[in-house]
């Protein structure tokens, strides 16, 4: 049997005429044909099973496979400083948020951020989960009081996950978690044909199928600012602040309440993507606008950015 | 995606790849590539995930199955680059797996639309093969280390003997003894498989 090479068949190494002598072998031999079907299956198994088990790791570890490339030494020395900034950071808001001896602690603040049953990593209830599924957040309570600012309710649904999970994605995470007021879709819109079925898309925030849809819909409609808004927000709640902006900076400002909602969400992808002092510029025109549809977010949003 | 590159701006290039080479270096299984995958479609997974009722747990193999099956594809050519981001094809393999576990758990309750793009991925095949290439990892634990090693260059990192060779990752000085070693270690799995009844499926 040596005369057939199964693994060269396999890979394809064979040349034709090989090829036809080994198929005709198969033909001939069903036992042999058994064989090789079996060879098939386990390589194609292994494959699978492989790639399978380094994902895995990867993705819980975090860490694996990062292997045998040493990190610079620079870096490591940056991410202590980021380790530290962050530190400082957490005991600051900790010391502003702690009730001063004898005060009564907020009855609107969760129980859920003194559980003890909280893990580093992990949920409470799932303890070593899935780091990526289940970042960990610092303790910055939700309804911390913003100075001269009714209190606004929190944002409906979270924002997304950022990529990256050092310090200081943990912070603009949270931050983040806290000023995503993303409505939509704006007041009094209505998105007509070929748009209705994206926009019905983003309002069931189902978007990688909104984002699809859109992705369709600019091959043939590629000077759109309805196409521009719906992508630029649809990015946005994907978590591609950079992308998100450059949509919604091609969009005009003919729509004076879109535009209200336009700032808001350019405001929000520059945070995302990690322009904060351009974040701050946006939304400081948007608190000093006045009757803005986000007025009071903006202001809350830059308290906290204090 | 069909986001052209110069569509990128700095602001969005947050990360370490553009689309191609994002793509390039999930084909290699590069870790770094593998967890800007996960982070990209976590969100939408485990969105999709409760709105389906699932739990977190299945949320979470999903969103490993879903990676899985886009290297996969990329490396055997099934998913080209420029068709999709390789983030929105994560987010269809994740959205087909989630409708196959609903369909198993809540017959006819709930029913996710499907994707036409991956109109050719069948999950419950895959849900089937899973299993079994489960057991054929664990049938590799029971080989010598330098089985283990010789299938995982060839069949995981897909290095050709060749560069084995060249690179003496191995023991090995030439190419046959490479390929007559595996081809030993190959036929002890195969009769492990056999013991184990695994070859019953095929």
């Amino acid at each position: 049997m040596a005369k057939f090479d199964i693994e060269a068949y396999l890979d394809g190494e064979l040349n034709p005429d090989e090829r036809a002598a080994f198929e005709a072998e198969m033909d001939r031999d069903p036992e042999f044909a058994q064989k090789v079907r079996l060879m098939q299956q386990l390589t194609g198994d292994l494959k699978v099973q492989l790639l399978r088990d380094h994902v895995t790791r990867t993705i819980r570890d975090g860490s694996a496979g990062g292997g045998k490339k040493s990190t610079p030494f620079w870096l490591g020395g940056l991410a202590l400083v980021l380790l530290f900034c962050a530190a400082g950071y957490f005991f600051l808001i900790s010391d502003r948020t702690t009730p001063a001896s004898g005060e009564t602690p907020s009855p609107q603040t969760p129980p859920s951020h003194e559980s003890p049953q909280q893990t580093p990593g992990g949920h409470p209830e799932n303890p070593g989960e899935n780091p990526i599924l289940e970042p960990l957040k610092p303790k910055i309570p939700t309804d911390r009081p913003v100075a001269g600012i009714k209190r606004l309710p929190d944002p409906r649904y979270p924002a997304p996950n950022i990529r990256g999970g050092g310090p200081q994605d943990t912070v603009l995470a949270t931050l983040l978690d806290q000023i995503w007021y993303m409505d939509f879709p704006p007041a009094g819109a209505r998105f007509a044909p070929p748009f209705d079925e994206a926009g019905q898309l983003l309002q069931q925030r189902d978007f990688s199928k909104a984002y699809l849809r859109l992705e369709l819909l600019e091959r043939t409609k590629t000077d759109n600012d309805t196409l521009r808004f719906l992508k630029g927000y649809c990015l946005l709640e994907m978590g591609q602040g950079g992308q998100a902006v450059d949509y919604l900076e091609q969009t005009a400002d003919d729509k004076p309440t879109w535009s209200e909602y336009r700032q808001w969400y350019r405001a929000l992808g520059l945070l995302l993507s990690g322009d904060g002092d351009e974040a701050k510029k946006v939304l400081e025109m948007i608190r000093n606008a006045p009757k803005h549809h986000f007025q009071r977010q903006s202001a809350k949003a830059l308290e906290l950015l204090k | 995606m069909t986001l052209r590159r110069e569509q990128l701006s700095p602001r969005g290039s947050t990360s370490a790849f553009d689309n191609q080479s994002f793509f390039e270096a999930l084909g290699r299984a590069e870790p770094a590539a593998i967890r800007q995958l996960a982070a990209k479609i976590v969100t939408g997974v485990r969105q999709m995930s409760a709105r389906a009722g699932l739990s977190p747990q299945d949320a979470e193999e999903i969103l490993n199955d879903a990676v899985v099956i886009t290297i996969s594809n990329i490396r055997e050519g099934k998913f080209r680059f420029m068709d999709f981001s390789p983030a929105t094809y994560a987010s269809g393999v994740a959205r087909k797996l989630i409708a196959n576990r609903v369909r198993v758990k809540k017959p006819a309750a709930q029913e996710l639309d499907n994707l036409p793009l991956l109109s050719d991925m069948n999950p419950e095949a895959y849900v089937q093969d899973k299993e079994r290439q489960k057991l054929v990892g664990q049938l590799l634990q029971q080989l010598e280390e330098t089985c283990r090693q010789l299938i995982q260059l060839k069949y995981f990192n897909t290095l050709r003997d060749e560069e084995i060779i060249d690179k003496q990752l191995t023991p090995f000085t030439s190419v046959n003894s490479l390929k007559s070693k595996r081809s030993q270690c190959l036929k002890k799995l195969a009769g492990l498989a056999l013991e184990a009844g695994i070859t019953s499926v095929i």
